[in-house]
């Protein structure tokens, strides 16, 4: 098991890597450079242009210029002349922004905060692990419920929703929550207002729980189902224990194991999903912040984004293994 | 009268004769008839496609003239307000610059539904290539190629294709049909790695049949093989696959257009393809408190469309495979 997780974490080093570098590849071979890109932001002058391409490296071959926003360069420090080594993204530096000219680094940018202002990375975590929270906490009992009631309206209530919640993906079921709750009904308005500690956080909370939750419920039902027709169900049944401790006891701890595999693409679809969930809600989180910066040709802060992006989806998919794993004695990893 | 007397004297031939022989397809087809979800989800993209093909004698207006003093007009039904009234002659209203909604919907299924088909064709082709020599090749080559599929799964679809639509928007690429050939390709590019593993899998299960070891013995050439005898009993889940994948295509240049990278609305009244359903949504949500019906009726539209190929889709792997039941 130990010599698993560790290989597994091993294998994201090269898949880390490999992202940068494609991700670099295109954000270079991209026409336009960063400090052309605002027409409406006074332009550079050739000096001091010629400085900040310096500062960035931009002139170095590109071999260099990945390694050192990835790894490390070794180079001169301008006024004492002592050669010394910058590290880079491995060490947790992701770059100076280009869009502050350098004066802002890009974890400043995305993890500082105030407790009065929050930093960019506390909304798109919070809506994201409340997502999931929903998802859970809604989807299993849905899931449950409906098995437990299989073939009644109840059954095909459920799964005809979960059906249609799947189908309809995050982007239309966001669209159809601001019509009905924000136009119609008018219980949220379009535009948050972030000091209210509950309200703005719903839509999108349920917006980007939705699916998942319809995915969860799902395959709850049909693994509940499955569990349903063992031995070892009417066997307890036949011994005369109670209906809620057949439930609780027998068949729920095996049941929700499968539930515990869909967890990663459901985490997968989360984390990508606040990418525009946050753009319709309006939410001050990262995912707006990197389609920007695209926009904007701002290197440093396009790699953070696929890096940050990358490495937690291969931690969420750790994590559902190992969690399989121990839930589940059969399975044994080599 | 003499041939079924004839055949009334040999029982055999009658049973050969008079039962026609049921093939897979013909099989799934009655079952798929008989789900009632899927038929209702077949007849309405079937709706939608007559209505994309159709759209230039469907529509009252053409979809981007814009008529003078009645932009923001609601829905005809809507009468409440005295200042601005529902006409019959813009059955859905009009837009901020005066066009009408039931006019640019109708254009919008059509590109919708291009957008939907064009990249899953490209995504069925790299797929199905790699998965097939993944699959029969074997050994350091099937390696390679997975290996390869895993990192291109691993890399966030959304966040790879919001970096190559913005990479490319000014270049030429960006620019041709409307920047739509841009989303083709960004699409294409890292959607095939599902198909890739399904039909890797679908090769490794079937080259072991006794069928193929046949046709190897009797000296068919490798390719003949593929062609003739393995791919075709791997088109199932493939069929169902696809219906599943277009909806999400559809939904993924919705979400790109949202973004401001996906496709530019043409002004050219000469376009055949001005507007998509991604367009209306991402005008209707700007536009979202002077006329909430510029979201309502794309989002209707959109919904309808996903919701269609979703029960086709359930219903295409329900009458294809049938141990499922």
């Amino acid at each position: 098991m130990t010599a698993y997780i560790i290989r597994r974490i091993l294998w994201n080093i090269p898949v880390l890597i490999l992202v940068g570098f494609i991700t670099f590849g295109i954000a270079k071979l991209t026409p336009g450079g960063p400090f052309d890109t605002q027409p409406e932001r006074r332009q550079l002058s050739p000096r001091v242009e010629a400085i900040l391409r310096e500062r960035f490296g931009m002139d170095l071959p590109f071999w260099r210029q990945f390694t050192r926003y990835m790894f490390f360069d070794v180079m001169r420090d301008p006024r004492s002349g002592e050669w010394k080594i910058q590290w880079g993204a491995i060490a947790g530096n992701l770059g100076p922004t280009y869009t502050s000219r350098g004066a802002r680094t890009v974890q400043q940018e995305l993890f500082e905060g105030t407790p009065s202002r929050p930093s960019k990375f506390y909304y798109s975590a919070r809506l994201g692990l409340q997502a999931l929270a929903f998802a859970v906490v809604f989807g299993i009992p849905l899931g449950v419920m409906a098995a437990l009631r299989q073939n009644t309206w109840l059954d095909y209530l459920l799964s005809l929703s979960s059906t249609i919640f799947v189908a309809l993906g995050t982007l239309i079921t966001s669209l159809i929550l601001v019509i009905v709750f924000a136009v119609i009904l008018n219980w949220f308005t379009v535009i948050p207002d972030w000091s209210d500690p509950v309200k703005p956080w719903v839509l999108p909370t349920v917006a980007l729980g939705s699916t998942s939750m319809a995915f969860i419920a799902r395959l709850t039902r049909a693994s509940v189902l499955e569990v349903k027709r063992q031995d070892y169900i009417r066997t307890a049944q036949a011994k005369g224990l109670s209906d809620q401790v057949v439930i609780w006891r027998h068949m729920l701890k095996n049941a929700l194991l499968p539930v515990v595999t869909v967890l990663g693409p459901a985490l997968a679809g989360l984390i990508t999903g606040t990418l525009f969930v946050e753009t319709i809600f309006q939410v001050p989180g990262m995912g707006r912040t990197f389609v920007d910066a695209i926009g904007k040709r701002d290197y440093s802060m396009i790699m953070a984004g696929s890096l940050i992006y990358v490495f937690f989806l291969g931690i969420a998919n750790l994590l559902v293994d190992i969690a399989y794993g121990v839930l589940d004695p059969r399975i044994s990893y080599k | 009268m003499t041939s079924s007397a004839k055949s009334l004297t040999n029982p055999i031939d009658l049973q050969t004769l008079n039962t026609k022989p049921r093939s897979l397809w013909s099989d799934a087809l009655s079952r798929l008839l008989r789900n009632r979800a899927a038929v209702v989800g077949l007849i309405v993209i079937v709706f939608y496609i007559i209505v994309a093909v159709a759209a230039p004698w469907l529509a009252p207006y053409n979809p981007v003239q814009q008529i003078p003093n009645n932009s923001l007009r609601p829905p005809a039904w809507v009468t409440d307000n005295p200042a601005r009234m529902g006409v019959p002659e813009h059955l859905l209203g009009t837009d901020t610059l005066g066009r009408d909604v039931l006019s640019r919907l109708i254009y919008a299924i059509r590109v919708s539904l291009i957008v939907g088909v064009v990249p899953q064709v490209a995504i069925l082709f790299i797929g199905v290539t790699i998965g097939l020599i993944s699959g029969f090749a074997g050994g350091w080559l099937d390696n390679l190629l997975m290996r390869f599929t895993e990192i291109v799964a691993a890399f966030p679809d959304l966040l790879f294709i919001i970096a190559l639509s913005t990479a490319f928007r000014e270049t030429w690429l960006g620019r041709t049909f409307n920047g739509l050939l841009l989303i083709f390709v960004a699409v294409s590019l890292v959607s095939w790695t599902g198909i890739a593993r399904l039909v890797r899998g679908q090769v490794l299960s079937l080259k072991e049949k006794e069928f193929v070891e046949a046709a190897r013995t009797i000296g068919v050439p490798t390719l003949a093989i593929l062609w003739r005898h393995i791919l075709p009993n791997t088109l199932a889940p493939i069929i169902v696959s696809t219906s599943f994948s277009i909806p999400a295509l559809i939904s993924t240049e919705a979400v790109l257009t949202i973004l401001g990278v996906g496709m530019r609305p043409s002004l050219d009244p000469d376009n055949p393809f001005p507007t998509s359903l991604g367009v209306m949504l991402t005008e209707g949500y700007n536009n979202l408190s002077s006329g909430p019906w510029l979201l309502s009726f794309p989002v209707i539209l959109i919904a309808g469309l996903m919701l269609s190929f979703t029960f086709l889709g359930d219903g295409l792997r329900d009458a294809l495979d049938p141990r499922e039941r």
